[in-house]
């Protein structure tokens, strides 16, 4: 086997309860996004145009459409000779086996993975979340700092503190403090679920962590605590770019108006860092002479004989004659029949949309959200009148 | 259909594509937005079960090599069988030969050491989805020792060198197999597919071997027509021979029409290709377009009416692309206009220019060429 001087653990097992009929069926890192990818393609391509050949990924809730999905990583380019893609669902040893209990409790009981490569590092990412960063800059920081964590840190707004890891740093960026979720932010720095451990170090903390009984054996509220009382060097690499944590539906969909700017924060055409993707062998897109599309993003296989505007077509969506989509995304294989109204909504794969339906409204200020292989009759009104929440 | 070898024979030599081949054969010409018109002939292969599938090549195939890698997209990445590069005889260009035996000649030891017990020879110049499985059936059926694929009411301009037409009987038998020019216009268009058992192609081998007839199509077969039951099957779904740019243009504006669309990609038996990764294509604020096909990764800012695009080309502010083929990474800058024009790949037009052909003859611009 070879050495690996950095190996990925990639936590995949998120729920994402609040993105509701999104992840009904399948895992947080396993919901499409940007027209073509799902959440989990933004972390591998990450990995791979790091130059991270050797990756783990922790899977646990809903796991069938990941497992397929990322396989043995051949989509994204991880070269298989330097250890590629291994899925690592929860097992049983000869002393009996259990569900991962948190996020450290999933690296802990793959701590044989990791030591195979006998990494002197390790990153450990979130699959849930949506931005371009290369690693390989944070190593050399962790390096530079000769730190034994360090986190990468986004600034936030205050109001949405409470949802993250919020820490406070001195001069040097060196960390003082860690609060996941607190109820009141003393601070607006968040962590961004990126961390990189110098390997012997975390696997003691691992090991120890697992010991205790009282712990819920997750990265930030109990290993990385635990390593700042002991006094560890603990460092923020501060990353200014675009990130994104759709939590909710709402913030999924404005996460997806975004990138149909004229000058979108997150370029998905820059050839210096590819998004990877498993790509639906079908053939391109068809617009016909009736049809019109004005600031959409499309991708193979759809037909579009209706109008099309601010929105975003996964593979395989056809839109019939008369009806208009605005301001909606619409994912893999949707049949939205003819003379329809789409706005604001986000349409889930392969549901069927019957003629003459009105789905979502401009005005209600909500977003319209339809699950996944529905049929909706003719005629139907979903979500037109304005939403008392 | 475990038990039929594919074998997908070379023409590099079809002048009428101009400089559409001058840097590949035709094999590997991009055709329908994505493809490369390999793709129809190796799709229907896998679609009918074959394990084992042999693609002859001679000079210009680097790019054939890049399309087909280990054959993956088509599952012909195997341990046992799969798929295998058969390197072509000569680099005569001046030989025109449809079936060319001295390829099998040299490729004997692969025909040999395959464990199929049938072959099927083809081109790869037929745009088609077709069923081989039925195909054999008809075999079968009608006990033949040669079964040609063809289509009778080929709706298209036939050339008069390039295409075989076969007159049939009744029965569907050959009795005749001429150049489209020497034949009648009710014969059927071959589609240049020809199934037989192995054992029968070996003895047309020494046959050929003892007369110095190299050419299957046209010198070998008329001589054993009445010595060989030889039919031909009949494919009623779309089909069109590639032996020109105007066919190579034609074929392609064909598949504007949903009909033709549907027929081709719309059901289970897919045409797979060698993807490359690319977002969603863009269209902005100003863009216009009007019945066109368009791959992933393009940015439409102009117009675009009743043309292809193939993967990564730009349509800048201002640009007009009518009736056209944009393949891979064709750049079209502010205010360009082009009318009736192939562009090859990683080509440009300037600011401003205009580029027009005809309906009859449409324009290629050149793999690399910068319109200025």
């Amino acid at each position: 086997m070879y050495t690996q001087e950095c190996v990925a653990m990639l936590l995949a097992g998120g729920q994402g309860t609040r993105l509701q009929m999104l992840t009904k069926n399948v895992a947080k890192p396993a919901v499409p996004f940007g027209g073509k990818y799902r959440i989990v393609d933004f972390t591998l391509s990450n990995c791979v145009n790091s130059g991270m050949d050797a990756i783990g990924v922790l899977t646990q809730y809903k796991p069938l459409l990941l497992n397929a999905y990322i396989g043995k990583g051949t989509a994204w380019d991880f070269d298989p000779k330097k250890g590629g893609v291994v899925i690592l669902p929860p097992y049983t040893s000869e002393k009996g086996g259990q569900w991962y209990q948190g996020t450290a409790d999933a690296v802990y009981q793959n701590i044989n993975f990791v030591e195979q490569y006998k990494p002197p590092y390790v990153l450990v990412v979130s699959g849930d979340h949506i931005y371009k960063m290369d690693y390989s800059k944070m190593l050399e920081y962790h390096k530079q700092k000769n730190a034994d964590v360090t986190i990468s840190v986004i600034e936030v707004p205050f109001s949405e503190a409470r949802r993250f890891g919020i820490m406070s740093t001195d001069a040097a960026d060196r960390i003082e403090s860690f609060e996941e979720k607190p109820a009141e932010p003393k601070g607006n720095l968040a962590s961004m679920g990126v961390y990189i451990f110098n390997w012997d170090y975390l696997r003691d903390n691992l090991r120890e962590d697992a010991k205790d009984s009282d712990s819920d054996h997750d990265f930030g509220k109990n290993i990385i605590p635990a390593m700042l009382r002991k006094g560890a060097s603990l460092y923020a690499y501060r990353f200014r770019d675009y990130w994104k944590d759709v939590g909710t539906v709402e913030s999924y969909w404005s996460a997806s108006m975004d990138i149909l700017k004229d000058d979108p924060p997150l370029d998905l055409f820059d050839a210096d860092w590819k998004i990877r993707s498993i790509n639906p062998m079908k053939p391109p897109h068809h617009v016909a002479a009736g049809g019109s599309v004005r600031q959409v993003m499309i991708s193979e296989g759809c037909n579009i004989y209706g109008h099309v505007s601010n929105s975003i077509l996964f593979p395989g969506v056809q839109v019939g004659e008369g009806s208009v989509i605005e301001n909606s995304v619409i994912m893999m294989d949707v049949v939205v029949e003819e003379n329809c109204v789409v706005q604001r909504a986000i349409i889930g794969e392969k549901t069927v949309v019957g003629r003459d339906s009105v789905i979502g409204s401009k005005t209600s200020g909500g977003v319209t959200a339809i699950g996944d292989q529905l049929t909706i009759a003719d005629g139907s009104r979903i979500g037109v009148e304005s939403r008392k929440n | 259909m475990k038990d039929v070898l594919g074998i997908v024979h070379h023409l590099d030599n079809e002048h009428g594509l101009a400089d559409m081949t001058k840097h590949r054969g035709v094999a590997s010409i991009p055709f329908g937005g994505k493809y490369c018109l390999i793709d129809f002939v190796l799709s229907n292969m896998v679609n009918a079960n074959f394990n084992n599938v042999g693609v002859m090549t001679a000079f210009n195939l680097r790019s054939l090599l890049d399309h087909l890698g280990i054959g993956k997209p088509w599952g012909l990445d195997r341990k046992e069988d799969g798929l295998f590069i058969l390197p072509s005889s000569q680099n005569d260009e001046d030989n025109y030969r449809r079936v060319d035996l001295e390829d099998f000649y040299v490729n004997l030891d692969y025909l040999h050491i395959s464990k199929q017990k049938h072959v099927l020879i083809s081109g790869s110049n037929c745009v088609a989805n077709i069923d081989y499985e039925k195909m054999q059936r008809y075999h079968q059926k009608k006990q033949a020792d040669i079964t040609v694929l063809c289509k009778k009411d080929y709706g298209f301009q036939r050339d008069p060198d390039r295409d075989i037409v076969l007159e049939m009987n009744r029965d569907g038998r050959v009795l005749s197999a001429l150049p489209a020019g020497a034949g009648k216009e009710e014969d059927a268009v071959s589609l240049d597919g020809y199934l037989m058992e192995k054992q029968l192609l070996f003895k047309l081998l020494r046959i050929s071997a003892g007369t110095g007839k190299l050419d299957l199509v046209t010198e070998i077969l008329p001589e054993y027509m009445s010595q060989l039951r030889i039919y031909g099957y009949h494919h009623s779904g779309y089909a069109g021979m590639v032996h020109s740019v105007k066919d190579l243009f034609d074929r392609q504006m064909d598949l504007l029409k949903p009909e033709v669309r549907h027929d081709l990609f719309e059901h289970e038996a897919t045409i797979y290709t060698n993807l490359k990764d690319g977002p969603p294509t863009r269209y902005y604020h100003s863009a216009k377009v009007v019945n066109s096909m368009v791959d992933n990764g393009c940015q439409i800012y102009g117009h675009v009416e009743n043309s292809i695009l193939f993967q990564g080309v730009v349509v800048a502010p201002g640009a007009v692309v009518k009736n056209c083929v944009v393949t891979q990474n064709g750049n079209i800058q502010e205010d360009a206009s082009l009318e009736y024009v192939i562009m090859d790949k990683y080509a440009a037009v300037t600011k401003g220019r205009t580029v027009s052909g005809v309906s009859d003859r449409p324009l290629v611009v050149g793999k690399f060429e910068v319109v200025e």
